[in-house]
């Protein structure tokens, strides 16, 4: 059965377009272009996603993501053309669980879509949960017995080395490593080069993690310091 | 050499005006003097000197009236007028010549009275016939013993004195006058004087053989030089006419000493020191003009090189310039004038201006004083100066009140003592007049005083309070510079400064309304700018999200793929030039939110580069990194300054010359972090540029890719950050320089989780 996926924008435009990417990935969708007419679908339909604008007319976003929070506990994708990390907390403590900025990559928000319905539905996999559990951060989970890492449940190819690398990153979450240390327990010699070495691998890990690796989410750079893994909230 | 020759020319040229100088000062005055004195008519003759004359004069006087005496020394002689009187001259010493000092007789007990001749009080006992007439044979003895005046006094016919050699025995074989110059030597004794030879009561002077006209047109007047009898106007009466006396002057005058073991008596020694004192005269005269004349080459000399002596003063000038000032003032200026006002008290006033050092030492103290002041005006070294300066200080510490306070005592104190030493004054006059008149001026001095000190008591607490409201004032107008512009000054309505506080919360009042308008425009341009970035998200999005069912779109013919490619590029290109104008207006604003922390700046760079690695590939440019391996802690944003360092680079990577070089360097000196992107700009620089100004780019046709904005993102990041961002060029040379104050302490920062 295909998920049923909820887009509201008062902008017709845009929300015919995601409507148009997400159908194309399989997903059922729904459209609205208020907050009233929202919680009016939300309430009527079986809805497993929505995607919702901040700034709208009658109801605002956030209040609509309020009143369906009380009843309903699926995920919800926040849109806003504010881009600062106010905007961003404010959102997700509403009770949003992504936030996306305005203007968004079509890909990026069908990889987020798709992200949080597998995360979602997997929540109320039994057989998920009979599973040997890994690190878990975010949507990534980190088996060592399999020596694999898992994004929204699903293995991400790795080589060796950056396995390595994701592994020392995983078991300390929000610790930052600086290039020379990662180099050391990664390579087991002396670093040399280490900066380049290092950046190019958490390059290209990012590209196989991260929904959108221009801004990624997990593997971050802290600038003059060294490089660390995001601690995710661990949803529900 | 050049030096030494020069410093060897300034010395001389100084040495030559002082010498000069003080050569002329000394010596002009004397020569003035002694040109006064000299009497040129006598040459090297001391008989043709008028103090000859007068000797001269004064003995004959002397010897008649000794003569006329007689038996009676104290006889009549009023006919000689009464300036015919009492002078003899005492002759003991060898140069008294020049002046009189004393006479023999009297003593300086002489009474008035014109026949009173040589009465002396010493000896009690014996009638003034004997007094007289030893005095005057004590007189004799004195005249007898000087061989440089031969004489002969003959009275009625007889011989009374002489010391001519003969004569005596010459006179008891013969009666009558003789003719004494046959007892005298004419080659020695080349002056003789006969007095009433023929009875006439005439003088006759004979001098080197010739006879000398005595009375001229025969009437005795103050230019006449021989005070003799035998004027018209002046005729011997009585006794005086029996008289006859010879006279004779030596040709050389010497000498005469005598009892020797009783005391030493010098005689002669008035007719010697007339001669002496010509030639010493002439000698000091000679001396005199050739100092003067020296002084005046001196001078000339020095008036010749009188650019060095300009310079040399001015060394001289300089060098005062060291001394303290105090110093000076009590040599220059102190000294000289004490001596004046010591000299005008004790009456010495003509004596000070009669030395001549005196005047030379007077000249050069003024002198000096003038240079001083003419080459060290308003540069002063003082000894009091740091003394003043402390005071100040300490002073300028205190509020302007307590400042204002104390500065009246300074006015108040003065008057305070003048008043009491008047007081004290008055009170010592009653006590020692026992005046009345004082007592009641005392009272009247004592009521003024204490009208006086109301008044200067009511004074000062209007002004205390008037330094009261200007402390408050200050206080205020400092408070208001602080950036305090709420609140109010409240001065009493009387107060003399109401005005004045009232127009500055005035002035407050609106600087404050200015800068809430300033603020709030400053909020609202960056709301509009928020806005507007919002608001072009909006169809930005939409734009984007089309491009990409474009993208998606299968069986599509290439050049429509190749048009949506390029949508898709400048779609992007315009979401991130929208989300650059929004964070650099912020960031303009200081509304930019930093999260500054402890990193290490070398690293920054490195992970920079390292990010950027595929760029600097892509753009065919080499990048030439010198980065030290040590850490450079600095505190900033990382974030911010990724974003800083990323603009930097990307906009030389855009704008290099092909096929050339960038340098990023970092370097720390001085405790500052620099880090330095250099490259050759493919287009000619403006050299006027304000590269960080917004939108504004080397190349003004704007076709390149760029927003404009990287650097102006830079910079404003990087202050923000706290940090400093230059920008210099140098002809095709672009240097963008990143200073961030650095912290020495380079350990390693790890954010522990």
């Amino acid at each position: 059965m295909n998920e049923c996926v909820l887009v509201v924008d008062d902008d017709r435009e845009i929300v015919k377009s995601i409507a148009i990417l997400l159908e194309k990935e399989g997903y059922r969708v729904l459209k609205a272009y208020d907050g009233m007419e929202a919680l009016a679908l939300a309430a009527e339909q079986s809805v497993s996603l929505i995607i919702m604008d901040v700034m709208m007319p009658r109801l605002d976003g956030l209040s609509a993501v309020m009143k369906i929070r009380e009843r309903k506990n699926i995920p919800i994708i926040v849109l806003s053309a504010k881009s600062e990390e106010t905007d961003k907390i404010l959102g997700l403590s509403m009770g949003a669980d992504d936030y996306v900025a305005k203007p968004f990559s079509p890909q990026e928000l069908a990889a987020r879509v798709k992200s949080h319905l597998r995360r979602y539905t997997l929540l109320g996999d039994i057989h998920a949960e009979t599973r040997e559990d890994g690190i878990r951060n975010g949507r990534l989970c980190y088996r060592p017995s399999e020596r694999t890492l898992y994004a929204d449940g699903e293995p991400v190819k790795l080589t060796a080395t950056e396995t390595k690398i994701v592994e020392l990153l995983m078991r300390n979450p929000g610790r930052v490593f600086p290039a020379e240390e990662i180099y050391r327990r990664v390579w087991e010699e002396e670093a040399f080069q280490a900066e380049n070495t290092v950046m190019v691998h958490i390059r290209r890990i990012r590209e196989k993690i991260e929904l959108n690796p221009k801004k990624p989410e997990y593997l971050k750079v802290v600038w003059g310091i060294g490089y660390k893994m995001e601690k995710m909230e661990t949803y529900r | 050499m050049v030096t030494r020759w020069k410093k060897w020319k300034l010395t001389v040229s100084f040495a030559a005006f002082f010498v000069g100088m003080t050569l002329l000062l000394v010596n002009f005055f004397n020569m003035l003097n002694l040109l006064a004195r000299t009497d040129f008519q006598a040459g090297r003759d001391y008989q043709k000197t008028e103090e000859f004359a007068d000797y001269i004069s004064e003995r004959l006087e002397t010897l008649v009236s000794a003569a006329v005496g007689g038996e009676d020394w104290n006889g009549e002689m009023e006919g000689y007028g009464t300036a015919y009187e009492n002078v003899y001259v005492y002759e003991d010493t060898l140069y008294s010549g020049n002046f009189e000092t004393s006479n023999l007789f009297g003593g300086g007990n002489q009474t008035e009275a014109g026949g009173e001749l040589g009465i002396a009080v010493e000896i009690p006992g014996e009638t003034e016939q004997e007094k007289g007439q030893s005095y005057r044979d004590a007189y004799m003895e004195e005249l007898t013993a000087d061989k440089n005046l031969l004489f002969a006094v003959m009275y009625q016919g007889k011989l009374l004195y002489t010391n001519l050699d003969g004569l005596s025995e010459q006179m008891e074989k013969e009666s009558g006058v003789p003719d004494f110059s046959s007892f005298v030597s004419a080659k020695d004794y080349n002056f003789s004087l006969c007095y009433n030879k023929n009875g006439d009561g005439k003088t006759e002077i004979v001098k080197d053989g010739r006879t000398v006209d005595v009375y001229g047109d025969g009437i005795y007047d103050s230019d006449s030089r021989w005070y003799v009898p035998g004027y018209q106007n002046f005729e011997v009466e009585g006794e005086a006419e029996d008289v006859v006396v010879f006279l004779a002057a030596a040709k050389e005058p010497r000498l005469y000493l005598g009892d020797y073991g009783q005391g030493s008596v010098q005689r002669g020694g008035a007719l010697y020191s007339m001669q002496r004192g010509l030639l010493y005269h002439e000698r000091m005269l000679c001396t005199e003009l050739i100092c003067v004349g020296a002084a005046l080459l001196l001078l000339l000399a020095a008036f010749r090189m009188r650019r060095e002596l300009h310079e040399s003063r001015q060394w001289m000038g300089r060098q005062l310039g060291k001394v303290w000032i105090e110093i000076k003032a009590v040599v220059f200026w102190g000294i000289p004038v004490f001596a004046l006002l010591f000299c005008l008290l004790t009456g010495m006033l003509w004596g000070l201006f009669q030395q001549q050092t005196g005047i030379a030492v007077y000249f050069w103290l003024l002198y000096f004083g003038f240079l001083d002041r003419r080459y060290n005006k308003g540069s002063q070294k003082s000894m009091l100066k740091p003394v003043r300066d402390s005071l100040r200080t300490r002073d300028l510490s205190r509020p302007v009140q307590k400042r204002l306070v104390r500065r009246q005592w300074l006015f108040f104190v003065p008057v305070l003592g003048i008043l009491l030493l008047l007081l004290f004054i008055l009170l010592i006059l009653w006590d020692i007049m026992y005046w009345n008149g004082v007592f009641v001026l005392f009272l009247a001095a004592l009521c003024g005083i204490l009208f006086l000190a109301a008044g200067i008591l009511i004074y000062m607490k209007k002004n205390r309070r008037l330094a009261e409201d200007i402390g408050a004032l200050a206080d205020r107008i400092e408070a208001v510079c602080a950036g305090s512009l709420t609140g109010e000054l409240k001065l009493p309505e009387d107060s003399d400064l109401r005005k004045a506080a009232e127009n500055l919360d005035t002035v407050s009042q609106g600087l404050e309304r200015a800068l809430d308008e300033r603020t709030k425009s400053e909020r609202m341009k960056v709301e509009l700018i928020a806005n507007v970035s919002h608001d072009l998200k909006t169809p930005l999005t939409s734009v984007v999200s089309y491009i990409e069912l474009l993208k998606q779109e299968e069986e599509l013919p290439e050049h429509v793929r190749d048009y949506i490619r390029i949508l898709d590029e400048k779609a992007e290109r315009l979401g991130n030039m929208v989300q650059d104008v929004f964070e650099v207006s912020k960031a303009a604003s200081g509304q930019l939110p930093v999260h500054m922390e402890r990193l290490d700046l070398a690293k920054l760079l490195r992970q920079t580069l390292a990010d950027m690695d595929g760029q600097i590939e892509k753009s065919g440019l080499v990048l030439r990194a010198e980065i030290p391996k040590e850490a450079v802690m600095i505190q900033a944003d990382g974030q911010r300054l990724y974003r800083v360092f990323q603009n930097l680079l990307q906009n030389a990577l855009q704008y290099s010359l092909k096929g050339s070089r960038i340098y990023l360097t970092l370097i720390t000196d001085q405790g500052k972090a620099r880090a330095s992107v250099k490259n050759t700009s493919a287009t000619e620089l403006e050299a006027a540029t304000d590269f960080t100004e917004r939108f504004v780019r080397g190349d003004k046709s704007r076709t390149d890719g760029g927003s404009g904005l990287g650097l102006s993102i830079a910079k404003s990041f990087t202050q923000a950050c706290g940090g400093e961002l230059l920008i210099r060029t140098d002809a095709d040379l672009f240097v963008v320089t990143v200073v961030f104050p650095f912290e020495d302490t380079p350990e390693l920062s790890q954010n522990e989780s």
